[in-house]
């Protein structure tokens, strides 16, 4: 296992460091010219890593809200037990088994102007005469982007909650509605700060997820700015321009902002938690 | 009244959830059995009056299809098949061994070695991508299903060695402790609680091998023609020109085939697997 890691991650990272700062074309691996901060220079002087940077940013703002916000509701109603909750919580399951680039190609097929789903519901309805372009819409086609990538988070997200609600104790519950407390004020003071530990969690894995966006944009969209992630970026510079060395710096400025991204979270709902 | 309002609850959320999930797939369903000319028609009806398995036919190359289709996609889903399995075997013993060490030997070593494992986790695989195309090459391995296989491996290793430890560490080391007694070895006493374990392997494989199955943007990258799987095969598939909706629906029907029949059958593991490490 440790050799295994060592091969495949961690001198991988070393190389990734080691090469950011050097002049490295895909097509000639071996000739290199040291070129210091010069690949992060051009990096941060790029417009559309800039493009792509504010899109990734918009991406996981709107898809830790949603999540979060969702999720919580979804396992509010589905901790107690019903009669057939095991088949709607195997239903739910369903877009988060699903791989992502199949979503893309069916959320294409609803967005698709001509014979999405969702013109020909909205023309039924008679809301719309004329067709609606969704996905080559600058001002809407990164809402159909998170969109797709929330209907495959939220399912984790929710069972996760929902697992964690589960544990806190009906004793303490019952006691608290004998002693007069409504449900919105249980959920409040009982539930939800039971949750910090857990939330941290989901906002882990939902930055993760939103800053690894590739497949859904890359396949709805391809590479138009408007919906370009970071790493759609990354693959681009590296394989497309063949600038290995610029698309390392940019792998390692991503993951970075990412793990620092991960400590503020942590030290976020740390902080939390000891106010409580 | 508290149990009415309850109860609605319960069925307005359910009847969204059903929405949620199926709806969508069954619009692709639905897409992939139209024939050409239906397809085109705008606004599309939701109900079709023919069913046509044209799609899945040429998918299949039976009939009257073109040969280098149906090729190519046999070859890509055999890839996938092998690519998942294999990997997710490999996975399994490897985090099987771990997440028994990890749970039963709590020395500084190993807990340092375990908070590596984690941050390796937390690490985008793109950090490592770029370099790892160069060692590819240099094994010569690119474009193969062995250079993919490794990948997988490396990359979804330490999700399942935490699920498996996260289960070792639920079962009670009462039975091994009188194996040693007994005069076995601890290899020997492992094996004797790996039924219990089982639901947590079951957990850890389904989970891996949905993760593999699912991968696209490490085999565009690493295995983009003789080694191609599925999700790659399916990009292939739109033109530049036109694209072909019923064709590609019928390809990715059989994309999802398996994780489908996964969450119908296993479900139960895969909650429990998914839930295990974060909720303790």
């Amino acid at each position: 296992m440790l050799l295994f890691l060592a091969g495949f991650v961690i001198i991988p990272l070393g190389v990734s460091i080691f090469d950011s700062f050097f002049q490295v074309s895909l097509l000639d691996v071996d000739s290199r010219e040291f070129s210091g901060i010069q690949n992060y220079i051009r990096l941060f002087s790029d417009k559309n890593v800039r493009q792509a940077f504010l899109n990734t940013s918009f991406y996981v703002v709107t898809a830790l809200t949603a999540e979060s916000v969702l999720g919580i509701l979804t396992a509010v109603v589905l901790k107690d037990k019903f009669r057939f909750r095991g088949i709607i919580v195997a239903i739910l399951i369903l877009p988060w088994a699903l791989p992502p680039l199949v979503n893309g190609v069916i959320w294409k097929l609803i967005f698709d102007p001509s014979i999405g789903m969702l013109n020909s519901v909205l023309m039924r309805l008679e809301l719309i005469e004329e067709p609606f372009i969704w996905l080559n819409n600058p001002d809407i086609s990164k809402i159909c982007v998170i969109i797709v990538h929330i209907w495959k988070m939220l399912p984790m997200i929710s069972i996760i909650f929902m697992a964690k609600m589960q544990t806190i104790p009906e004793e303490i519950l019952e006691a608290a509605s004998l002693d007069g407390s409504g449900k919105f004020k249980q959920f409040f003071t009982m539930i939800l700060p039971n949750m910090r530990g857990i939330f941290l969690i989901t906002l882990i894995q939902g930055s993760i997820g939103a800053v690894h966006l590739f497949d859904e944009p890359y396949y709805m969209t391809g590479t138009a700015s408007d919906t370009r992630s970071l790493l759609i970026e990354d693959y681009l510079i590296a394989f497309r321009k063949y600038d290995l060395g610029e698309g390392m710096a940019l792998a390692m400025v991503i993951s970075f902002s990412l793990l620092i991204m991960i400590v503020l979270l942590m030290i976020l709902v740390r902080r939390g938690t000891k106010d409580v | 009244m508290c149990k009415r309002k309850r109860l609605c609850a319960v069925i307005i959320t359910s009847v969204l959830i059903i929405i949620y999930s199926i709806l969508p797939v069954g619009w692709m369903i639905r897409t992939s059995l139209l024939d050409k000319s239906e397809l085109l028609k705008s606004p599309a009806r939701f109900l079709i009056k023919e069913i046509s398995i044209d799609n899945y036919k040429q998918m299949l190359g039976v009939g009257e299809a073109n040969i280098l289709t149906s090729r190519n996609f046999k070859t890509a889903f055999f890839n996938s098949v092998k690519e998942a399995l294999l990997s997710t075997l490999l996975i399994i013993v490897i985090a099987v061994l771990a997440g028994y060490v990890f749970a039963r030997v709590k020395t500084r070593i190993t807990q340092i070695l375990f908070v590596l494992l984690l941050v390796t986790m937390v690490l985008p695989a793109y950090s490592v991508m770029l370099p790892l195309y160069r060692i590819m090459i240099g094994l010569n391995l690119l474009d193969t299903v062995t250079g993919v296989v490794l990948i997988y491996v490396s990359a979804f290793m330490p999700l399942a060695i935490w699920i498996m430890r996260s289960f070792f560490e639920s079962v009670p080391t009462g039975i091994e402790e009188s194996a040693w007694i007994d005069g076995s070895s601890r290899i020997k006493a492992m094996l004797l609680i790996l039924p219990l374990a089982m639901p947590g392997i079951i957990a850890a494989a389904i989970i891996s091998f949905l993760s593999v199955w699912s991968q696209y943007a490490i085999p565009l990258v690493f295995a983009s023609s003789d080694a191609q799987p599925l999700t790659v095969f399916l990009t292939t598939l739109s033109g530049k020109s036109s694209v072909n909706f019923g064709l590609i629906s019928a390809g990715g029907m059989f994309t999802i085939l398996p994780p489908v029949i996964i969450v119908i059958f296993l479900n139960r593991f895969l909650v429990s697997g998914l839930t295990k490490g974060a909720v303790k």
